[in-house]
């Protein structure tokens, strides 16, 4: 982490155009690609859940829609951030964003759908649906700046293609590695918290 | 372009979020952590008598 707050802040060079607030974009952009695979994973591990209905896999599904929602939010805040000094406003409601929030709120529901649900194993099962369908909006969303003119610009990565200086290519990619990193060790805490949780419930049907 | 406050404020809410959840998840750990060893214990003097009156029974 502390190698990503020199790469990005001191190794990159500042933007010509944009100054400083550009440095936003190695925050932003790792955050939604974490967003985007917790979604991912929330997904496959939906499938498997309904297939063997192992508690495994709906505890990895409630902790990767958990953590996936974190860092979309902490995403849809920094595209706020570096939208007002740049486009003039804190939100538009372009394709982009547009499909983004819907993905945010469909997550969101995917958590309360779990709280609220009348029996846990209920909840598992109509959470595993939504999960599935849910998904649907990722590809959507990253799709967005392609199928539809939009004040988002479009992405600056892609397989074959990089259209940026290589200092902050480096620096793009030890904090996407970096981010990667800790959504993974934080999806692996959540998964334990959501573990013992199942435990300790079957413990507390047996002893009545 | 002096837009430095935005990068700075920006920078906060990333670090300030993931520190703030990681805490949540490590405090819910541990809680939850130290439930599980309480029902552990409660449940284990069952056993541990069951054990000892079989032992009991048998040096009668």
């Amino acid at each position: 982490m502390a190698l990503t707050l020199y790469m990005t802040l001191i190794y990159a060079p500042t933007d010509a155009t944009q100054g400083d607030v550009q440095r936003i974009f190695y925050y932003h952009v790792p955050t939604a690609w974490n967003g985007f695979l917790a979604f991912f994973l929330v997904f496959v591990a939906s499938v498997v859940y309904l297939f063997k209905s192992s508690r495994f896999w709906d505890a990895l599904a409630r902790a990767s829609a958990e953590v996936g929602l974190v860092f979309t939010t902490i995403m849809i805040i920094t595209g706020s951030l570096w939208g007002k000094p740049v486009w003039g406003t804190w939100w538009s409601w372009d394709p982009r964003m547009t499909t983004t929030l819907i993905l945010w709120f469909i997550y969101l529901g995917y958590l309360m759908l779990r709280a609220y649900a009348p029996s846990k194993q209920q909840g598992a099962r109509y959470a595993a649906v939504l999960g599935i369908v849910g998904f649907v909006d990722v590809p959507i969303v990253y799709m967005s700046t392609k199928w539809w003119r939009t004040l988002h610009p479009q992405q600056v990565v892609e397989p074959g293609q990089v259209s940026m200086p290589p200092e902050m290519l480096q620096a793009f990619m030890v904090s996407l590695l970096a981010f990667t990193l800790l959504f993974i060790w934080i999806l692996i805490i959540r998964t334990r918290i959501a573990l013992i949780e199942d435990e300790l419930e079957i413990r507390s049907i047996e002893n009545g | 372009m002096d837009n430095f406050g935005f990068l700075f404020a920006a920078l906060l809410v990333v670090w300030i979020g993931i520190f703030v959840y990681i805490y949540y998840i490590g405090q819910k750990l541990n809680d939850l952590r130290q439930q599980l060893s309480e029902v552990e214990i409660r449940r284990k003097p069952k056993y541990e008598g069951r054990s000892v009156n079989v032992g009991v029974s048998e040096d009668l």
